[in-house]
């Protein structure tokens, strides 16, 4: 009798490795002996040899893709606001199949708001996060399949990439050592006089001592890592793409190559790319990945210039150590006019699927057939990785958060997050971000939320669509006109138009959105102003929605009505409620304010119908403690808010106010994201002729844009300082202060 | 071993642990990686090759499932996996786990996969408590030990009844 029963260890061992992951897990419960068999590094490593090779009978391979993508649609170059919030969802999709049955994960830390990139080996994705406003970075191996993770240690390289885009990870497995190891290499351009030089620093942890060690300086390279380079962990090297910062025009191998780390020998090398006229002008972009064990390059062919179809060739390095000339051309891929636009970016079963992404959609395509085998789906900065199951971690990871939390309630929290004011973050240990959370997460939880979050995630997710576009359009100033107007033949504000659009998408529905949009974002305030400002108190929960209150179909038709007669706004009732809501006691009286006298002067308005300034309550609902600051009123342009006394006005860059209170004063009734608002607002019509609100807003948008260096866009000139937590609009109003 | 090459149809005898001897041609044999290597280093001089971990009745399976893949090894997939299927329908689990054994033991990959996976595929839905009946395997934890293995394995019992 062996410690197996009756059974010999070996056949035990032949058994449990063919079971599934949770079979696994549970059979940990059957005794100590089973348990530690379980975990050994030897039977994790015999399970993902025989599942690798598919040894299952009945077809049910191991092999998964994850996939991360961020909801919203996000250009990095185009965007005008690094405010935006940069959401991932990540889901694990059973390879071959369609979107349909995937499972949605959840990242086990914090995503929101940062970049990442994603690497994957033997069931584990090592996770390269980042927050792009302070450079800090995380890196993280994951193992969905059990839900465990680890936060790595930081390196202890001397050099700090100047940017995220300069850094590269991947992870690998030694089979000599049973070892993971993650590499992390950074390229770091040093200048010597007028010449540019690129070094390479490296790093490598190794999963068994958890410890890096770093190479720093002796890696003088011709080359600089893609951004955008995906990697490929495979005959025990980790592989990149490059680029050759000394290239020539006769070299007729194109100015991309392959870098190769190899992990056990810690020999970096440079791989030249299959000899295919790479260096043709219109094809730029190969990818690597791992088709049967052997090393893939994906590059368009690119001679053609076809409208109608794409072609893209797959090339496998069949003699690993005697590269040039032993690529062999793999397969050749033709992407029909449909989806000819589209980039592959990874493939399954071994380049029996493609996935391809691009205009803000995923497909996955079959080569053969020529057609798309899954329901498409929507969102950009797509991360595909192909992995298996495996328990590779089970003994060094730490348990992720379950994964039955919605992961909308998540995302939300990670928008939460986003908010506390960047320096903020930065002083805060982890266990207050994670207390932070926590808060979040229970206001999250509210009620009126429950059971409703697929609505309101989608929601948020088209109205931020449909606010991208419209940015888009304003920004390239196209002709476009927003494909409806209301039935006087007015063509609508980008205020309107989502609202009109929300108007179709069902009112409740949208107020509710607007509700969560509002809720969701605080004020910023700037780093110097920050340190002064005394905590604020937690608002109290029982804090009823705005926009719920309100009826938004009221609201619909109430804004285009006053968006053509903006003359009726009653801003000096707005400046008093203004006043009214920071500070809920104080007088009134705009006269009283003497800090913004000329801030009265400039935008007093012509007409003044009746306000609600005596009663600015009637409509409003009880709005508790200084939460209230959300109902801030919004006049056409611009917003102006009380100082505190004695001191220098202080900005305030958060534009994101329903301003609807009154009949009369329903100017720009949405509510929007700082970047995109603010160029919503200013494409708000300005009054009629002769009007003074409408020179007024004017006015302030010239002092906005000189303030902001002079660009018509008030926002492209913030953007630095944006990244400090104050923002151009905010330093724009500060110069209209002064300067009026 | 040229003799081997020059006839074909030369047999071994393979005695089970039980005693009974098997007469077997040696291209069915050879199915076997251990009783291969055997011959290649040519170790096999003595006439009868024990099998001390195999008894009888798993070794008739074991040459039967030789035989067939040796005899149809030019012929199609198909029939070889209808016969896989067929070969172990109605197995009891002593006997499967037995099959396991002298598979590895004689390194008879696909025996092995076959018959691995067949129980594997039994005990894949079943609760620990039933896989330690099959296994025939003593349950050394304490109730709150199991209970604290269960909660750290959590990730596996979601969804699981």
């Amino acid at each position: 009798m062996s410690q197996f029963g009756s059974l010999a260890l070996e056949t035990v061992v032949d058994i449990l490795a063919r079971l599934s992951i949770t079979s696994l897990g549970r059979c940990r419960c059957v005794c100590k002996s089973w348990r530690s068999l379980i975990a050994d590094p030897f039977f994790i490593n015999k399970q993902l040899c025989v599942n690798h090779h598919g040894c299952a009978i009945d077809g049910d391979r191991n092999h998964y893709f994850f996939l991360a993508y961020s909801i919203f649609r996000r250009d990095r170059k185009n965007s005008s606001s690094r405010h935006e919030p940069y959401f991932y969802s990540s889901h694990s999709l059973h390879c071959s199949e369609t979107f349909e049955e995937c499972k949605r994960l959840q990242f086990p830390t914090d995503i929101g708001h940062s970049s990442i990139k994603i690497s994957s080996c033997n069931g584990v994705l090592c996770l390269l996060r980042c927050h792009d406003l302070n450079n800090s970075y995380a890196i993280i191996l994951w193992n969905p399949s059990i839900n465990k993770f680890k936060i790595l240690p930081k390196p202890g390289g001397q050099f700090e990439a100047s940017s995220f885009d300069d850094v590269s990870v991947g992870i690998g497995f030694v089979p000599r050592t049973n070892d993971y190891k993650v590499v992390r290499l950074m390229s770091m351009m040093t200048r010597n006089n007028s010449d540019v030089f690129f070094s390479t620093q490296i790093e490598m942890y190794s999963l068994s001592t958890d410890s890096w060690t770093t190479w720093t300086g002796t890696y003088d390279v011709q080359w600089r890592l893609y951004v955008e380079t995906t990697d490929a962990s495979v005959n025990g090297a980790v592989h990149w793409t490059a680029m050759k910062t000394t290239w020539c025009d006769d070299d007729d191998n194109g100015s991309q190559l392959i870098v190769s780390f190899h992990l056990a020998d810690k020999v970096l090398r440079e791989i030249c790319l299959p000899n295919c006229h790479c260096g043709r002008p219109n094809r730029n972009y190969g990818f690597i990945s791992v088709i049967y064990e052997k090393l893939a390059f994906t590059i368009d062919r690119g001679d053609e210039d076809l409208f109608y179809q794409k072609v893209w060739e797959i090339w496998l390095l069949e003699d690993y150590n005697n590269n040039r000339e032993s690529w062999t051309r793999f397969r050749t891929i033709t992407m029909g006019p449909t989806c000819r636009d589209m980039v592959p970016v990874q493939f399954l079963n071994n380049g029996e699927f493609v996935v391809c992404s691009g205009m803000g959609r995923l497909i996955v395509f079959d080569p053969k057939t020529q057609q798309i085998v899954a329901k498409e789906l929507r969102g950009s900065g797509f991360i595909v990785v192909n992995y298996t199951q495996s328990l590779v971690l089970v003994n060094e990871g730490t348990d992720a958060p379950s994964t039955e939390m919605s992961s909308f309630a998540k995302e939300l929290k990670e928008l939460v997050l986003d908010l506390v004011p960047r320096r903020k973050w930065r002083e805060k240990s982890l266990e207050e971000m994670e207390r932070v959370s926590n808060e979040a997460q229970e206001e999250i939880e509210r009620p009126e939320l429950e059971g409703q979050q697929e609505e309101v995630e989608r929601n948020v997710s088209y109205c931020q669509m449909a606010g991208q576009e419209l940015q888009r359009s304003e920004f390239f100033g196209t002709k476009k006109q927003p494909s409806w107007t209301d039935h006087t033949g007015h063509r609508p504000t980008g205020t309107e138009t989502i609202l009109a659009k929300e108007k179709l998408r069902g009112d409740s529905m949208a107020s509710l959105r607007c509700h969560v949009k509002l809720w969701a974002r605080e004020p910023r305030q700037t780093p110097e102003s920050y340190s002064d400002r005394p905590k604020r108190p937690r608002r109290p929960k029982t804090r009823p929605s705005v926009t719920l209150d309100l009826p938004l179909t009221a609201q619909n038709n109430q804004t285009s009505a006053v968006t053509k007669t903006p003359n009726t706004v009653n801003t000096a009732a707005a400046v008093g409620k203004l006043h009214n809501t920071t500070e809920p006691a104080a007088d009134h009286n705009p006269q009283n304010l003497p800090t913004h006298q000329n801030l009265t002067k400039i935008i007093s308005p012509t007409t003044q119908t009746a306000g609600p300034a005596g009663n600015p309550d009637q409509h409003r609902p009880n709005m508790g403690g200084p939460r209230s600051e959300n109902t801030r009123l919004e006049t056409a342009g611009k917003r102006k808010r009380r100082p505190k006394e004695g001191k220098k006005p202080q900005p305030n860059r958060t534009p994101y106010y329903l301003a609807v209170d009154s009949e009369q004063d329903r100017t720009g009734a949405a509510v929007w994201n700082n970047g995109l608002w603010a160029t919503t607002t200013r494409r708000m019509k300005p009054p009629n002729e002769g009007a003074t609100p409408g020179q007024a807003t004017n006015e302030s948008q010239l002092c906005a844009r000189k303030a902001s260096g002079g660009r018509p866009r008030g926002e492209e000139g913030g953007e630095k300082r944006t990244r400090k937590g104050g923002g151009g609009e905010g330093e724009a109003e500060a110069s209209l202060d002064g300067g009026g | 071993m040229a003799s081997s090459i020059e006839n074909n149809n030369e047999k071994l005898t393979l005695k089970s642990s039980d005693g009974e001897e098997f007469l077997v041609e040696k291209h069915v044999a050879l199915q076997s990686t251990l009783l291969q290597n055997m011959l290649d280093s040519d170790c096999s001089s003595a006439d009868v090759i024990p099998l001390p971990k195999i008894d009888a009745r798993t070794l008739a399976l074991v040459l039967g499932y030789c035989k067939k893949h040796a005899d149809a090894s030019s012929s199609k997939q198909g029939e070889l996996n209808s016969f896989d299927s067929e070969f172990l329908k109605d197995m009891d689990m002593g006997a499967l786990f037995n099959l396991v054994l002298a598979a590895n033991f004689m390194e008879i990959k696909g025996l092995l996969d076959i018959a691995a996976q067949k129980i594997a595929d039994t005990i894949k839905d079943k609760p620990h408590q039933e896989v330690r009946e099959i296994f025939h395997v003593e349950n050394d934890y304490t109730p709150e030990e199991e209970a604290a293995v269960r909660e750290e394995n959590r990730w596996a019992f979601e969804g699981f009844p």
